[in-house]
């Protein structure tokens, strides 16, 4: 099989040459439709359905709104669970469906679904689903600004108001055309209302009451279309146009009639313009703003879109009135460049210093090009099949990327060949004839190909383990898996094809096979000692066996993580305080932070969210900021050498000074993953069920009071779900039946005097504007004196006209519930904690038996552990049964190869060799243990297995061929010195620059490369002593070759199909 | 082999471990294990100043409360005079006209009796303003009203006290009485309940209405000053804060602040009354006590998704 496909190679190798054009024809072509990312997405399947209900408390939202919403989704084909959220005015159903579910097909579902409960829901109110956008889709963020002493057409200043006007009837409509952008959210400003306010005192005048007013206002604003006539042959359309259009016409608006004179609207209230009761601000360098936010289509290139986005924002610009700015703050193509940059420079300078490596080895420039070709076109056929299998190119994806490991399939081949070659012309003394040369590069690379083709199927297969992670690590790092196994597969069907025929086409004439000096000097060094060691093996052995011991010794000591936090370059940070606090207030504060965030050098910009925008990707509480620090370039710093961290704690330091406001560090994209992932973050997470919430509280607080005296424990806490002050205006439901009113007609009042009730739309063109009628804001605000208001008594009663609010309902102010989680369609409130300095299985159980025990629920009550234990759990249990089955694979593998046991095990010492040295790179440099180290290790086993097989095969054939045991062992190492040599200088040289890099992402891949470069020094000085020695020793007792790995048969135990 | 697994296992450890530390740094929020029963921050003199905390000293003051009423202007039935002829018979001349102004005794018609056939004059028993006439020159004056004459010089204003304020409401309060731009300042005279049927007790103020800018039958509102007390220990309502279930105001001591929860007395527009908890001269907060509020609470300010 094998054979057959060199032979043909080699016969048809300007085919298949040319066939590698087709192959850069393909990836060139998929290149430009690759999306290009800074991370990758960890976004769950999910849907999110808002509904916003203006006035609605939590526990209403809950009950009308949330409450059907969820049992409309229940039982839906791969939902993989639900859990919502009721807060004031807004329901947030989340809908996680199974991974691999289509999203659109998702949706499609939950649309059907949707339009059957809508007759359920109160009316007017609308259940949305959220933008197509994932956790990567906030790629562009742009304020709208006005000029100092720039005014609008009116004469007047702009304001938030006048600001969001512009957004939403001019920047809005134009940028939802940029293709890829899904939506365009908006906060900050006031939405513009035209408000209608009544003096509760001259409505009595006139016995008028709100809903008179409203009707009025509702039944005297329309246009009305009205057919058409014939006349003359002419058709006449005719219509009635009866819309309000201006305040004095509002003003005119004839409520009803006294004694026959009309009373106006102008007679009892005031029309103005006004502003909404928003559930969001956004401010800019301590000053109010309006914030766009342009997100992305899911699956789309965000560097594309960005870009579209800020090239259509600069034909915006063109379009708006004079005086009005806008500026973008944030885009995400700076961080993908600088992220790509960062890649591509480690992957340009790998690729340099490989083939530089590759030349001064093999003293062959031609040879050098055939292997180097390798690494473009291994990339290319990796780019199709990462856009085939839809992975995105990011810091992750490229970030295991080695050309090095790549090329050393082909590189062992090509040395081989060049060798042979050499030595056949040295032999000659001519250039040889054609078929011989081509029958001589036949043989020559079959003479390799099995070993090398193994040593690439083993670091293959070693990349198994992290296609069985799950959840957020699984995203994380499937992509780097699946990049690198294409991208070894497809080096490897190349060194199979291409780099024969290469060879063939183009290593003629004179071999310049020149043992260029420092492998003469590394050979005539390795000989002397190799002998030594053969000498004092047991010692060595030893040594080494200590230095395992020693290395996983130290490995217990290094700090572990899970990945090396990318670093975004800006921060992101959560202003967060009590709950309760009004807008208005957290703007006061957010000027002050600002201001104080402002004055670091470093920091270019801050903007920041407050509450939750028009369309609620992220429903945060009025209490609760998104603070967006955007970094000056480092140049530009005081001291550009200044680590991240350190600026944060200084921010951290200086921030906490301000009163009242609690702050949590993070960074954009992350941010917004933890936003979307959101679930229960910490190593133990208890949450209870049940139905009603003081019971919720008061189980959670035992539970918590229980947990706290675990040993142990650290960061317990519990959902606050309590301290929104919320004022009731209870009926009293006798005192409204004597005066002849029900709950409704009070409720009803008590709503449009407040919160104001929508009574139509004002156009202005296509613009258009709420009309709202409600009390003055001077009436709304005094709340002693809301019990004064006067309740109009129903017409013709005989108890006149009005009775004062508090005669018919008592005022109590309350806690309330801030918000209502949901799970599963069950009211839940969780209780969270992480261990410190315990073993998190015996902790788990402590907790569950005293939880049991201590803080029993009641009835209809029920509990459910979670959190990261379990993934935990599951993923040593996984990964338990999965690493060492690849060993075993491994293993296997090399028992196939080598029909020997023994000899599969002396290769596999190498693995355990190989594991010193990364982790002593690691303690050297002073990184911790984590998922990208430990995907170091993983490639590094493969390397070393290579390594191993390389010299092991050899020294076998020569035995095979007859030679004496240690002849064969050191004729065996010292010819294979020079491959050793260079696949492991190409493979850890590949990585030198990803190790050293500190640009952008450069976090992520520093201790995969660090391992990796460590590990393979070890493993190669490991490899090149112990190897040999260990043969010695296995094979000490037999002086008849065992049967069979030659490269001339083939049986078929081993061949790889 | 066993130290691959080993080395599996720690990869497989760090892995798993930590996974909280990466994308949920969110559950790592501040948790301040230790709540001090004595609320206390501190804010450096210069924040506070940026903050716009602002203090005052607590001592004596008066304490204003007041209520809102609504009700109607009425003029008081001495002053509407409703004229007939005392002796029927044909009108012989009217010298006045709708809307004029009469003086006490002018004469306003003259009548011939039906009876007598002697001719009289109908005069004028009160001075006031000519609101309604019937009568003109030859007509018959029957039984009817010829006229009507009312004095608006004084009103009153018929307040509705419904039951919730009927205990605070007494004679004498002052009371400023409202509608639309008029205002005018009176006190209530007297206090009585209104007609059978009526669930309200009506409060009367005398309104004072020489300029004519008042009518009859205007919805009005009074605000009248239910309490007016003169109190050994003020704080100005925006110092009053609802903390862990207590009100508290937040006493400056230097560049700390403690939370010193206090018992209400009398609550005014502006001002509060101090039962105990709170001594003269004492300097609290009273712009901006929310941030001090916040930031000693804000130990349980989390951000939940």
């Amino acid at each position: 099989m094998i054979e057959s496909i060199l032979r043909l190679s080699i016969e048809r190798r300007y085919l298949v040459l040319s066939l590698t054009l087709v192959l850069i024809g393909i990836g060139i072509w998929s290149y430009q439709r690759l999306s290009i990312d800074a991370v990758p997405d960890i976004t769950n399947v999910q849907v999110q359905i808002n509904t916003k209900a203006p006035g609605y408390s939590p526990l209403e939202v809950e009950q009308r709104i949330t409450y059907p919403v969820e049992t409309a989704l229940s039982g839906l084909p791969k939902l993989a669970y639900t859990r919502s959220l009721s807060r004031y005015g807004l329901s947030q159903v989340t809908v996680v469906f199974e991974e691999g579910t289509d999203l659109y097909f998702a949706r499609n579902l939950i649309n059907t679904r949707l339009a059957v409960i809508k007759g359920a829901l109160p009316p007017g109110l609308e259940p949305e689903m959220g933008p197509l956008a994932t956790g990567l889709g906030e790629i562009f963020m742009y304020t709208v600004e006005a000029l100092p002493g720039a005014r609008g057409p009116d004469g007047k200043l702009y304001d938030a108001m006048a600001l969001r006007e512009i957004q939403d009837w001019i920047i809005k409509p134009q940028l939802s055309l940029v293709r890829g952008v899904t939506e365009l959210n908006t906060i900050g400003g006031y939405n513009k209302q035209y408000h209608v306010t009544p003096d509760p005192q001259k409505m009595l005048n006139f016995g008028i009451s709100m809903a008179d007013v409203a009707e009025a206002l509702r039944r005297n604003n329309t246009n009305r279309g009205a057919g058409f006539v014939e006349r003359d042959g002419r058709q006449l359309l005719v219509r009635s146009p009866g819309q309000l259009e201006k305040i004095e016409q509002i003003d005119n608006v004839v409520v009803t009639n006294r004694g026959g004179v009309p009373v106006k609207i102008r007679d009892i209230a005031e029309v103005a313009i006004g502003k909404e009761l928003r559930t969001g601000a956004a401010t800019r360098d301590g000053r109010e703003t309006v914030l766009g936010t342009a997100m992305m289509l899911v699956g789309e290139n965000s560097r594309a879109v960005a870009r579209n986005v800020a090239n259509a924002l600069q034909q915006v610009q063109g379009s708006l009135p004079p005086g009005v700015r806008v500026e973008a703050v944030y885009d995400r193509t700076t961080l993908v460049d600088k992220a790509i940059a960062t890649v591509q420079k480690n992957l340009l300078e790998g690729a340099l210093l490989v083939i530089a490596v590759l030349f001064l080895l093999l003293g062959n420039l031609r040879a050098a090009i055939i292997t180097a070709a390798v690494i473009p076109l291994a990339m290319l056929a990796t780019i199709f099949g990462m856009v085939k299998t839809g992975v995105s190119a990011n810091l992750m994806s490229l970030g295991a990327l080695d050309f090095g490991l790549i090329v050393d399939g082909a590189v062992i081949v090509v040395e081989n060949a060049i060798r042979r070659l050499g030595e056949a012309q040295r032999t000659r003394q001519a250039p040889l004839p054609l078929d011989e040369r081509l029958d001589l590069v036949f043989r020559a690379t079959n003479e390799v190909i099995r070993p090398s083709l193994f040593g690439v199927l083993i670091i293959t297969v070693v990349y198994i383990p992290l296609f069985t992670l799950t959840g957020v690590e699984g995203k994380m790092f499937h992509p780097m898996a699946i990049t690198v196994v294409m991208a070894l597969l497809s080096a490897l069907v190349l060194s199979l094809t291409v780099v024969p025929a290469a060879v063939a086409i183009f290593l003629t004439g004179k071999i310049s096979e020149r043992e260029n000096r420092a492998i003469t000097a590394a050979k005539s060094l390795y000989r002397p000692l190799l002998l030594a060691a053969l000498k004092v093996r047991w010692l060595l052995l030893s040594g080494a066996f200590a230095l395992v011991l020693f290395c996983s010794w130290l490995a217990t000591t290094l700090g572990t993580e899970f990945i090396p936090q990318l670093n975004e370059g800006d921060i992101a940070l959560h202003a967060l305080r009590i709950p309760g606090t009004g807008l208005e207030q957290a703007v006061e504060m957010q000027a002050l932070l600002e201001k104080k965030l402002a004055e670091f050098p470093q920091v270019d910009k801050v903007f920041a969210k407050t509450g939750t925008p028009e369309v609620a990707t992220d429903p945060m509480p009025p209490n609760v900021t998104d603070n967006f620090l955007i970094l000056k370039p480092r140049e530009q710093w005081p001291d550009p050498g200044l680590p991240k961290a350190e600026l944060v704690a200084q921010i951290e330091q200086a921030v906490s000074q301000l009163p009242g406001n609690n702050y949590e560090f993070t960074q954009p994209i992350q941010m917004r993953f933890n936003e979307l992932i959101s679930g229960v973050r910490a190593d133990l997470g208890i949450k209870i069920f049940g139905d009603n919430l003081d019971q919720l509280v008061a189980s959670a607080g035992k539970i918590l009071a229980v947990l706290q005296t675990i040993e142990g424990v650290a960061d317990a806490r519990m959902e606050q779900v309590e301290g929104l002050p919320v004022l009731q205006v209870v009926p009293r439901r006798t005192a409204l039946a004597r005066y002849g009113l029900d709950v409704d007609s009070l409720q009803e009042l008590v709503a449009t005097a407040i919160g104001g009730a929508s009574v139509g739309l004002i156009y202005e063109g296509d613009r258009r504007f709420e009309l709202v009628l409600r009390l003055p804001e001077t009436l709304r605000r005094d709340i002693d004196g809301l019990k004064d208001l006067p309740v109009p008594l129903p017409d013709g009663s005989q108890l006149g006209r009005y009775v004062p609010l508090s005669e018919v309902a008592r005022l109590e102010f309350v806690p309330a519930p801030n918000q209502v989680s949901r799970e599963n369609g069950k009211r839940r409130i969780v209780v969270t904690a992480n261990v410190r300095e315990r073993d998190l299985g015996s902790f788990v159980d402590e907790a569950r038996r005293r939880i049991a025990e201590e803080a029993p629920l009641p009835p209809g009550y029920w509990l459910d552990y979670g959190g990261t234990f379990e993934q935990l759990e599951s993923a040593s249990k996984r990964l338990s049964l999965v690493v060492p089955l690849t060993l075993a694979i491994i293993l296997g593998l090399l028992v196939m190869a080598f029909g020997s046991l023994k000899d599969a095990l002396i290769i596999f010492t190498g693995v355990p060799l190989a594991l010193t040295g990364g982790v002593l790179a690691l303690w050297l440099r002073d990184m911790p243990l984590s998922i990208s180290a430990g995907v170091g290790f993983i490639a590094l086993s493969g390397v070393a297995v290579l390594n191993g097989l390389v010299m092991l095969s050899f020294i076998r054939q020569l035995r095979q061929e007859g030679s004496a045991l240690i002849a064969a062992i050191i004729d065996g190492a010292m010819t294979r010195l020079r491959p050793v040599l260079m696949t492991a200088l190409v493979a850890s040289l590949g990585f030198v620059p990803m190790a050293l890099n500190t640009g952008t992402g450069a976090e992520v891949q520093r201790p995969l490369a660090t391992v990796v470069i460590g590990g393979i020094l070890s493993s190669t000085l490991l490899t090149l002593f112990v190897l040999p020695i260990l043969y010695r020793i296995v094979h000490r007792g037999e002086e008849s070759a065992p049967a069979d790995f030659t490269a001339d048969d083939s049986p078929a135990s081993y061949q790889v199909e | 082999m066993k130290k691959i697994l080993r080395y599996a296992g720690a990869a497989a450890l760090a892995l798993a471990v930590q996974i909280a530390q990466a994308y949920g740094a969110e559950t790592q929020a501040k948790t301040p294990s230790d709540h001090q029963d004595t609320h206390e921050v501190r804010i450096p003199e210069k924040t506070a100043r940026e903050a716009g905390i602002e203090t005052a000293v607590a001592g004596p003051g008066d304490v204003r409360r007041s209520v809102t009423l609504y009700g109607k202007t009425a003029a008081d039935h001495s002053a509407i005079a409703h004229l007939r002829a005392r002796y029927p018979g044909p009108v012989v001349s009217v010298q006045v006209k709708l809307g004029d102004q009469v003086q006490k005794g002018q004469q306003l018609a003259v009548i011939e009796s039906n009876d007598s056939l002697q001719r009289y004059s109908l005069l004028a028993p009160i001075s006031g303003q000519i609101i309604d006439k019937a009568a003109s020159a030859g007509e018959y004056s029957g039984d009817r009203e010829l006229f009507t004459i009312a004095n608006y010089d004084e009103l009153w204003v018929e307040l509705q006290v419904f039951a919730g304020h009927r205990p605070e409401i007494t004679r004498g309060q002052r009371v400023r009485i409202s509608a639309g731009n008029l205002q005018v300042d009176s006190s209530i005279a007297s206090l009585a309940p209104a007609a059978s049927g009526q669930p309200y007790a009506i409060a009367r103020v005398a309104l004072d209405n020489r300029d004519n800018q008042w009518t009859t039958d205007m919805m009005v509102q009074g605000d009248v000053v239910v309490g007016a007390f003169a109190a050994p220990v003020v704080v100005d309502n925006r110092a009053l804060q609802p903390l862990r279930g207590a009100t508290v105001v937040f006493v400056k001591n230097g560049d700390r602040y403690r939370a010193q929860s206090v018992e209400l007395g009398r609550r005014g527009r502006t001002v509060t009354e101090i039962v105990s908890g709170l001594n003269a001269g004492e300097r609290y907060v009273t712009a901006n006590s929310y941030l001090i509020k916040a930031d000693i609470e804000k130990s349980g300010a989390g951000h939940h998704h």
